[in-house]
This record gives C-alpha cells, structure tokens and sequence, in this order.
C-alpha cells in the first residue's frame, strides 16, 4: 500500500509539474492574433493525457491545481479568475463529452478548448460588460483549431505511453 | 476523429460565424464618442471626430490611444503581450479595446440612433 500512494504521490508531483511548465513555455511563444484569450493551450496536452490514462478525478485535480499554480505564479488578481474559471469549464465538459462515448479524444480536446475560451469571455462579460461579444467567433475558431492539434497530439501521447506501466496506478 | 467530432465542429464553426454576422448585422454603426475607463472607472470622454492624442496612467504604465480620421488606435502599453497595441483601430459603436493588465478600456458609444435621439431632445 505505501509504495502505491508514494508512487502515485510522485506521478502527479511530475504530472503537474509538466502542466506548469507548458503553460509557462506557451506564455514565451507570441501568438499574432490580436484577440484576447486566444492561447495554444498546451498545459490541456497534460490534462488530458490523465484525464485517459488514468481518471476524471485525477485529471480534475491537476488541472484545478495547475490553473491555480499559473495563475498564482505568472498573472494577476483578474487573470486568477480567467483561468479558473476557463479550467473549470473545460474540464467539466472534457468529463460530460468522454463519458458519453460519442466523441474521439480530438473532440474531447476541442470542447475542452472552445469551453476554456467561453468560460474567460464569461468572466470577462461580467468584469468588463458585454462588449466582449465580439471577440466571440475567433475565440470559438481559435478553440476548435487549437483543440484539435492538442487532441492529436494527446491521442499520440496516450497510444505511445500504454506501453508503460507507470501509469497504471 | 469520429463522426460526432465532426458534427460538433461545424456545429461551433456555425455558431460562430452566426454570431459573427449577427454583431455586425445588429450592432455595427459608426460611432460618435470615445469613452476611456480606467480600472473600471470613466475617465474621460472624446468626440471621435477630433484628432487627438491622449496618454493614460495605469498600474503597469503609460498608454497611449490617438483618435485621427475617426479611428481609435492604441499605439503604446506597458503590457508584455502587446495584444491591445497590436488590435485593428476601431471606429464602429461598441467596439472596444481593452489593456487587461492595465486594467484601460477604450470604447465608441453612440452611433446613428444615439445622435438621432439627443438631436431629438
């Protein structure tokens, strides 16, 4: 029993830890499309990874505590309340689309993605009133875009690490 | 990808491009005033006709926004993205360009309708 939790305890140490970093490395790449909110998401490359390989309530937890790690770590007050509530979002649906079975792990990732960028745009509506709308339709193709390369990518990961048996906990 | 992945992409895709249309279609008017707010405060009022430069103080630093030709454009911020520098100028009512680190909001109220109801009263 003991060596099981302290290696699930360090699985996640290592899990969250490359969440954080990823979402610190795509901070450094500048994206030229003016609207805000707009992000590659790579930290969800993580998420979702758990999220398939190992369980909803793991892949929830690290990505409450990824979100809450970045926003502390590189953002300010507001940008605290973007990112959680874009996490939240994003992972409820993310559980909602995998548990009904009718999506790939792409379409998962995409939901994850369009979802992360409406929970911002609703928090934004509410800090800064409804003028945000109109940032609507790119952060909805930007989300569909970014969440698919994220779902190939997750798909590749997920496929290559099976034959692990480090995450089979 | 499987055949519901598909169908939620377009199903996005179409809502965005509804929403897109539907904005332009239902809001889009050359506006007549430009209202800076400041951590969510007014700060200052211009009329979108007159060229004019206007440098605002925030938490991060000093913006600058110029009004000429009847466009808005933010042309300095202290802020590390540069997504509000970079943003299209703007000159339709309700559009907007927003600072979020420092907290500055530029946004044209008033179009055709608005004029018609103050030259009304």
């Amino acid at each position: 029993m003991k060596k099981k939790s302290t290696k699930k305890i360090a699985l996640f140490g290592m899990l969250i830890a490359l969440a954080f970093i990823f979402s610190y490395v795509e901070s450094l790449i500048p994206i030229p499309i003016p609207v805000p909110g707009i992000k590659l998401g790579l930290g969800n490359i993580v998420v979702i990874v758990t999220l398939y390989m190992i369980g909803g309530k793991e892949a929830g937890a690290i990505s409450l505590v990824r979100a809450i790690l970045t926003g502390f770590t590189f953002g300010n007050l507001y940008s605290i309340w973007y990112g959680l509530t874009g996490a939240v979002f994003s992972y409820g649906l993310m559980v909602i689309f995998k548990k009904s079975g009718k999506f790939s792990i792409v379409g998962v990732s995409i939901i994850g993605g369009v979802s992360h960028n409406i929970g911002q745009i609703i928090v934004a509506v509410l800090v800064l009133g409804n003028v945000i709308f109109y940032h609507l339709p790119f952060l909805l193709i930007g989300g569909v875009v970014s969440g698919t390369l994220i779902g190939l990518l997750g798909a590749l990961i997920v496929s290559k690490l099976k034959k692990f048996k480090i995450f089979y906990l | 990808m499987k055949k519901n992945d598909i169908i939620m992409i377009v199903v996005i895709l179409l809502i965005a491009l509804a929403s897109y249309f539907g904005y332009r279609f239902l809001y889009q008017e050359t506006g007549t005033l430009v209202v800076i707010t400041v951590d969510n405060k007014e700060l200052s009022r211009h009329l979108l006709s007159k060229d004019t430069s206007i440098e605002i103080s925030g938490i991060y630093g000093m913006n600058y926004i110029e009004i000429k030709d009847g466009y808005v454009k933010m042309n300095r911020a202290p802020c590390k993205d540069q997504i509000c520098v970079n943003h299209k100028s703007i000159h339709y009512n309700g559009e907007t360009i927003v600072c979020l680190p420092n907290k500055i909001m530029i946004k044209i109220i008033g179009g055709d309708t608005w004029k018609l109801d103050t030259i009304a009263e």
